[in-house]
Protein backbone atom coordinates (compact mmCIF):
# COMPACT_ATOMS: atom_id res chain seq x y z
CA UNK A 1 0.00 0.00 0.00
CA UNK A 2 0.93 3.68 -0.73
CA UNK A 3 2.76 4.91 2.09
CA UNK A 4 0.53 8.53 1.70
CA UNK A 5 -2.49 6.35 2.12
CA UNK A 6 -1.07 4.37 5.28
CA UNK A 7 -0.36 8.08 6.70
CA UNK A 8 -4.19 9.14 5.64
CA UNK A 9 -5.49 6.22 6.91
CA UNK A 10 -3.64 6.77 10.35
CA UNK A 11 -4.28 10.28 10.56
CA UNK A 12 -8.43 9.70 9.96
CA UNK A 13 -8.04 6.73 12.56
CA UNK A 14 -6.47 9.02 15.24
CA UNK A 15 -9.30 11.96 14.46
CA UNK A 16 -11.91 9.30 15.01
CA UNK A 17 -10.59 7.90 18.06
CA UNK A 18 -10.05 11.85 19.21
CA UNK A 19 -13.72 12.40 18.32
CA UNK A 20 -15.32 9.00 19.43
CA UNK A 21 -12.86 9.61 23.08
CA UNK A 22 -14.56 13.29 23.69
CA UNK A 23 -18.06 12.01 23.33
CA UNK A 24 -17.82 9.23 25.36
CA UNK A 25 -15.89 11.35 28.01
CA UNK A 26 -18.59 13.48 27.59
CA UNK A 27 -21.16 10.66 27.72
CA UNK A 28 -19.64 8.63 30.44
CA UNK A 29 -19.30 12.06 33.26
CA UNK A 30 -22.96 13.46 32.37
CA UNK A 31 -24.14 9.95 33.86
CA UNK A 32 -21.73 10.04 36.87
CA UNK A 33 -22.63 13.37 37.22
CA UNK A 34 -26.56 13.00 36.99
CA UNK A 35 -26.26 10.10 39.75
CA UNK A 36 -23.97 12.26 42.30
CA UNK A 37 -26.36 15.30 41.60
CA UNK A 38 -29.21 12.83 42.64
CA UNK A 39 -27.43 11.44 45.61
CA UNK A 40 -26.59 14.65 47.08
CA UNK A 41 -30.33 15.98 46.23
CA UNK A 42 -31.26 12.91 48.36
CA UNK A 43 -28.98 14.02 50.92
CA UNK A 44 -30.67 17.42 50.81
CA UNK A 45 -34.10 15.85 51.59
CA UNK A 46 -32.86 14.07 54.25
CA UNK A 47 -32.86 10.53 52.65
CA UNK A 48 -29.16 9.18 53.18
CA UNK A 49 -30.37 5.48 52.42
CA UNK A 50 -31.55 6.27 48.91
CA UNK A 51 -28.39 8.91 49.10
CA UNK A 52 -26.32 5.77 50.12
CA UNK A 53 -27.82 3.62 47.15
CA UNK A 54 -27.30 6.24 44.44
CA UNK A 55 -23.15 6.30 45.84
CA UNK A 56 -23.34 2.89 45.88
CA UNK A 57 -24.39 2.86 41.94
CA UNK A 58 -22.26 5.46 41.24
CA UNK A 59 -19.20 3.55 42.69
CA UNK A 60 -20.43 0.31 40.04
CA UNK A 61 -20.89 3.07 37.35
CA UNK A 62 -16.90 3.99 38.27
CA UNK A 63 -16.08 0.22 37.94
CA UNK A 64 -17.34 0.01 34.77
CA UNK A 65 -15.96 2.92 33.16
CA UNK A 66 -12.86 2.11 34.90
CA UNK A 67 -10.57 0.69 31.67
CA UNK A 68 -11.55 3.67 29.86
CA UNK A 69 -10.77 5.87 32.42
CA UNK A 70 -7.10 4.25 32.70
CA UNK A 71 -6.57 4.60 28.79
CA UNK A 72 -7.74 7.81 28.17
CA UNK A 73 -7.34 9.85 31.47
CA UNK A 74 -4.53 10.80 33.88
CA UNK A 75 -3.97 7.75 36.42
CA UNK A 76 -3.93 10.89 39.03
CA UNK A 77 -7.43 11.69 37.82
CA UNK A 78 -8.53 8.49 37.89
CA UNK A 79 -7.38 7.85 41.58
CA UNK A 80 -8.70 11.11 42.82
CA UNK A 81 -12.68 10.27 41.43
CA UNK A 82 -12.21 6.80 43.43
CA UNK A 83 -11.49 8.67 46.62
CA UNK A 84 -13.80 11.10 45.95
CA UNK A 85 -16.49 8.44 45.13
CA UNK A 86 -14.83 6.78 49.07
CA UNK A 87 -15.15 9.91 50.83
CA UNK A 88 -19.06 10.60 50.13
CA UNK A 89 -19.50 7.09 51.15
CA UNK A 90 -17.66 7.50 54.37
CA UNK A 91 -19.40 10.57 55.03
CA UNK A 92 -22.75 9.04 54.40
CA UNK A 93 -21.96 5.93 56.90
CA UNK A 94 -20.67 8.53 59.59
CA UNK A 95 -24.23 10.37 58.98
CA UNK A 96 -22.06 13.69 58.29
CA UNK A 97 -24.81 14.91 55.89
CA UNK A 98 -22.85 18.67 55.87
CA UNK A 99 -19.55 16.83 54.68
CA UNK A 100 -21.07 14.55 52.66
CA UNK A 101 -22.34 17.68 50.76
CA UNK A 102 -19.15 19.07 50.54
CA UNK A 103 -17.69 15.75 49.29
CA UNK A 104 -20.33 16.02 46.50
CA UNK A 105 -19.63 19.19 45.30
CA UNK A 106 -15.71 18.12 44.85
CA UNK A 107 -16.75 15.06 43.25
CA UNK A 108 -18.63 17.39 40.92
CA UNK A 109 -16.19 19.70 40.54
CA UNK A 110 -13.67 16.94 39.11
CA UNK A 111 -16.38 15.23 36.76
CA UNK A 112 -16.56 18.91 35.18
CA UNK A 113 -12.93 19.48 35.00
CA UNK A 114 -12.25 15.69 33.52
CA UNK A 115 -15.14 16.14 30.84
CA UNK A 116 -13.95 20.08 30.09
CA UNK A 117 -9.90 18.75 29.77
CA UNK A 118 -11.38 16.08 26.82
CA UNK A 119 -13.67 18.82 25.12
CA UNK A 120 -12.24 20.00 21.75
CA UNK A 121 -12.71 23.89 21.72
CA UNK A 122 -9.94 27.11 21.98
CA UNK A 123 -9.78 26.99 25.09
CA UNK A 124 -8.33 23.60 25.91
CA UNK A 125 -6.13 24.04 22.54
CA UNK A 126 -4.56 27.50 23.36
CA UNK B 1 8.35 -1.90 37.36
CA UNK B 2 7.15 -4.45 35.00
CA UNK B 3 4.27 -1.87 33.45
CA UNK B 4 7.38 0.29 32.48
CA UNK B 5 9.19 -2.55 30.61
CA UNK B 6 5.48 -3.76 28.64
CA UNK B 7 4.79 0.32 28.05
CA UNK B 8 8.45 0.18 26.87
CA UNK B 9 8.39 -2.26 24.61
CA UNK B 10 4.73 -1.32 23.00
CA UNK B 11 6.39 2.71 22.66
CA UNK B 12 9.39 0.96 20.79
CA UNK B 13 7.21 -0.83 18.65
CA UNK B 14 5.49 1.80 17.79
CA UNK B 15 8.60 3.94 16.69
CA UNK B 16 10.05 1.65 14.37
CA UNK B 17 6.36 1.29 13.15
CA UNK B 18 6.75 5.07 12.71
CA UNK B 19 10.41 5.16 11.75
CA UNK B 20 9.51 2.73 8.77
CA UNK B 21 6.78 4.47 7.53
CA UNK B 22 8.65 7.49 7.25
CA UNK B 23 11.11 5.59 5.28
CA UNK B 24 14.86 4.99 4.71
CA UNK B 25 15.82 8.96 4.26
CA UNK B 26 14.94 9.32 7.65
CA UNK B 27 18.09 7.39 9.12
CA UNK B 28 20.43 9.09 7.16
CA UNK B 29 19.94 12.31 5.88
CA UNK B 30 17.32 14.22 7.78
CA UNK B 31 15.91 17.30 6.50
CA UNK B 32 14.38 20.60 9.20
CA UNK B 33 10.71 19.13 9.23
CA UNK B 34 12.10 15.15 9.78
CA UNK B 35 14.55 16.37 12.27
CA UNK B 36 12.58 18.30 14.14
CA UNK B 37 9.59 15.01 13.83
CA UNK B 38 12.45 12.86 15.09
CA UNK B 39 13.46 15.00 17.91
CA UNK B 40 9.69 15.19 19.02
CA UNK B 41 8.96 11.42 18.65
CA UNK B 42 12.06 10.72 21.18
CA UNK B 43 10.42 13.26 23.36
CA UNK B 44 6.83 12.22 23.25
CA UNK B 45 8.04 8.39 23.40
CA UNK B 46 9.84 9.28 26.29
CA UNK B 47 7.65 10.89 28.63
CA UNK B 48 4.38 7.61 29.13
CA UNK B 49 7.30 5.37 29.07
CA UNK B 50 8.90 7.07 32.62
CA UNK B 51 5.93 7.53 33.94
CA UNK B 52 3.11 5.57 34.88
CA UNK B 53 0.27 8.36 35.39
CA UNK B 54 0.06 9.06 32.24
CA UNK B 55 -2.04 6.87 29.64
CA UNK B 56 0.14 4.67 26.68
CA UNK B 57 -2.35 6.29 24.38
CA UNK B 58 -1.19 10.23 25.20
CA UNK B 59 2.32 9.03 23.71
CA UNK B 60 1.27 6.70 20.67
CA UNK B 61 -1.57 9.00 19.45
CA UNK B 62 1.21 11.87 19.51
CA UNK B 63 3.50 9.83 17.11
CA UNK B 64 0.80 8.28 14.89
CA UNK B 65 -0.29 12.42 14.38
CA UNK B 66 3.91 13.21 13.89
CA UNK B 67 4.19 10.71 11.73
CA UNK B 68 1.42 10.54 9.47
CA UNK B 69 1.40 15.02 9.19
CA UNK B 70 5.46 14.45 8.22
CA UNK B 71 4.87 11.50 5.33
CA UNK B 72 1.44 13.76 4.05
CA UNK B 73 3.40 16.64 3.79
CA UNK B 74 6.49 15.22 2.72
CA UNK B 75 4.67 13.13 -0.20
CA UNK B 76 2.27 16.66 -1.25
CA UNK B 77 5.90 18.00 -1.61
CA UNK B 78 6.03 16.00 -4.46
CA UNK B 79 3.14 17.41 -6.07
CA UNK B 80 3.99 20.86 -5.36
CA UNK B 81 7.62 21.80 -5.08
CA UNK B 82 6.58 25.12 -3.53
CA UNK B 83 5.67 22.52 -0.68
CA UNK B 84 8.83 21.34 -0.71
CA UNK B 85 10.70 24.49 -0.51
CA UNK B 86 9.05 25.78 2.06
CA UNK B 87 9.35 22.25 4.39
CA UNK B 88 13.03 22.14 3.80
CA UNK B 89 14.24 25.29 1.74
CA UNK B 90 16.47 25.83 -1.21
CA UNK B 91 19.72 24.66 -1.47
CA UNK B 92 22.39 27.02 -1.80
CA UNK B 93 25.68 27.49 -3.98
CA UNK B 94 28.78 28.80 -1.45
CA UNK B 95 31.52 27.85 -3.54
CA UNK B 96 31.69 28.84 -7.75
CA UNK B 97 34.19 28.94 -9.63
CA UNK B 98 36.61 28.90 -6.25
CA UNK B 99 35.27 31.90 -5.53
CA UNK B 100 33.24 31.92 -1.95
CA UNK B 101 29.97 33.62 -2.15
CA UNK B 102 30.29 35.22 1.34
CA UNK B 103 27.02 36.86 0.78
CA UNK B 104 25.47 33.57 0.63
CA UNK B 105 28.01 31.78 3.32
CA UNK B 106 26.49 34.85 5.45
CA UNK B 107 22.70 34.66 4.35
CA UNK B 108 23.07 30.62 5.87
CA UNK B 109 24.74 31.16 8.81
CA UNK B 110 27.76 28.96 7.66
CA UNK B 111 31.46 30.17 8.48
CA UNK B 112 34.12 29.56 6.79
CA UNK B 113 35.67 26.94 9.25
CA UNK B 114 32.60 25.13 8.42
CA UNK B 115 33.43 25.05 4.60
CA UNK B 116 37.06 24.14 5.18
CA UNK B 117 35.69 21.11 7.62
CA UNK B 118 33.18 20.38 4.81
CA UNK B 119 36.31 20.38 2.22
CA UNK B 120 38.97 18.39 4.20
CA UNK B 121 36.46 15.73 4.91
CA UNK B 122 35.69 15.41 1.20
CA UNK B 123 39.52 15.51 0.42
CA UNK B 124 39.72 18.91 -1.05
CA UNK B 125 42.83 20.47 -0.20
CA UNK B 126 42.84 23.97 -2.62
CA UNK B 127 39.61 26.54 -3.37
CA UNK B 128 40.52 27.01 -6.51
CA UNK B 129 39.91 23.26 -7.09
CA UNK B 130 36.58 23.71 -6.97
CA UNK B 131 34.25 23.93 -9.48
CA UNK B 132 31.37 24.94 -7.06
CA UNK B 133 29.74 24.00 -4.11
CA UNK B 134 26.66 23.14 -3.20
CA UNK B 135 25.24 23.54 0.64
CA UNK B 136 22.05 21.35 0.12
CA UNK B 137 18.90 21.39 2.85
CA UNK B 138 19.81 18.43 5.15
CA UNK B 139 23.15 20.84 5.55
CA UNK B 140 25.37 19.00 3.44
CA UNK B 141 28.05 20.46 1.24
CA UNK B 142 27.90 19.09 -2.18
CA UNK B 143 31.18 19.55 -3.79
CA UNK B 144 32.16 19.23 -7.56
CA UNK B 145 35.74 19.88 -8.46
CA UNK B 146 36.97 21.31 -11.90
CA UNK B 147 37.78 18.58 -14.44
CA UNK B 148 42.06 19.13 -14.26
CA UNK B 149 41.11 18.39 -9.98
CA UNK B 150 39.52 15.36 -10.70
CA UNK B 151 41.04 11.48 -10.76
CA UNK B 152 40.64 10.10 -14.31
CA UNK B 153 38.17 7.14 -15.50
CA UNK B 154 38.29 4.30 -16.90
CA UNK B 155 36.46 6.45 -19.40
CA UNK B 156 39.43 8.61 -19.80
CA UNK B 157 42.08 6.32 -20.39
CA UNK B 158 40.09 4.07 -22.55
CA UNK B 159 40.32 0.88 -20.02
CA UNK B 160 37.98 -1.44 -20.75
CA UNK B 161 35.42 -2.64 -17.64
CA UNK B 162 33.06 -5.42 -16.53
CA UNK B 163 30.18 -4.44 -15.73
CA UNK B 164 29.16 -7.51 -13.29
CA UNK B 165 25.27 -5.95 -12.70
CA UNK B 166 23.56 -6.31 -9.47
CA UNK B 167 25.98 -8.20 -6.95
CA UNK B 168 23.38 -9.95 -4.29
CA UNK B 169 24.13 -11.91 -1.82
CA UNK B 170 23.02 -16.01 -2.54
CA UNK B 171 23.87 -17.81 0.32
CA UNK B 172 24.28 -16.30 3.88
CA UNK B 173 25.59 -18.65 6.47
CA UNK B 174 24.33 -21.85 5.06
CA UNK B 175 21.09 -20.58 3.88
CA UNK B 176 19.73 -19.82 0.47
CA UNK B 177 17.96 -16.81 -0.17
CA UNK B 178 14.77 -17.42 -1.63
CA UNK B 179 14.36 -13.73 -2.65
CA UNK B 180 17.64 -13.60 -4.63
CA UNK B 181 16.72 -17.18 -6.24
CA UNK B 182 13.33 -15.97 -7.46
CA UNK B 183 14.79 -12.95 -9.18
CA UNK B 184 17.26 -14.63 -11.17
CA UNK B 185 14.93 -17.52 -11.79
CA UNK B 186 16.92 -19.99 -9.75
CA UNK B 187 15.45 -22.94 -7.78
CA UNK B 188 17.27 -24.13 -4.80
CA UNK B 189 18.63 -27.36 -6.59
CA UNK B 190 20.47 -25.03 -9.25
CA UNK B 191 22.26 -23.14 -6.16
CA UNK B 192 23.13 -26.60 -4.81
CA UNK B 193 24.48 -27.42 -8.22
CA UNK B 194 26.46 -24.25 -8.80
CA UNK B 195 27.97 -24.48 -5.11
CA UNK B 196 28.97 -27.92 -5.55
CA UNK B 197 31.10 -27.07 -9.02
CA UNK B 198 32.80 -24.59 -6.90
CA UNK B 199 33.21 -28.26 -4.49
CA UNK B 200 31.56 -26.81 -1.99
CA UNK B 201 28.02 -27.68 -0.23
CA UNK B 202 25.76 -24.85 0.83
CA UNK B 203 25.36 -26.06 4.35
CA UNK B 204 29.00 -25.67 4.64
CA UNK B 205 29.03 -21.72 2.73
CA UNK B 206 29.15 -19.01 5.02
CA UNK B 207 29.00 -15.88 1.99
CA UNK B 208 28.60 -16.30 -1.10
CA UNK B 209 27.25 -13.74 -3.88
CA UNK B 210 26.24 -13.94 -7.39
CA UNK B 211 26.56 -11.30 -10.31
CA UNK B 212 23.67 -10.07 -12.41
CA UNK B 213 24.01 -12.97 -15.23
CA UNK B 214 23.04 -15.41 -11.72
CA UNK B 215 27.17 -16.36 -11.92
CA UNK B 216 29.24 -17.01 -8.51
CA UNK B 217 31.21 -14.06 -7.80
CA UNK B 218 32.80 -15.29 -4.54
CA UNK B 219 32.03 -17.80 -2.23
CA UNK B 220 33.57 -18.33 1.37
CA UNK B 221 33.39 -21.10 3.70
CA UNK B 222 32.62 -21.49 7.43
CA UNK B 223 35.53 -21.88 9.32
CA UNK B 224 33.99 -24.58 11.29
CA UNK B 225 31.98 -27.02 8.81
CA UNK B 226 29.31 -28.95 10.91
Amino acid sequence: MRRWLIALLALLLTALLCIANERICTRLTDRLTETVQQARQMAEQGDPAAALSEIGQLRRQLDDALFYLSVSTSHTEVDALFSSAIRCRSCLDQGDRIQFLIECDQLLELLEGLAESERMNWENIL
Amino acid sequence: MGIILIRTVILYLCIIAALRLMGKRQMGELQPSELVVTLIIAEVAAIPMQSNDIPLIYGVISIAALVSMEVLLSSLSLKLPWLGTLLSGRPSVVVEDGRIDQREMARQRFTVSDLCEELRLQKVNRLADVSYAVLETNGQLSVFLKPQATPATRRDVGAKAEDLGVVRLLVSDGCVSARVCRQLGLTEADVRQMVEAKGMTVQDTFYCTVDGNGNILEIIGKEHPR
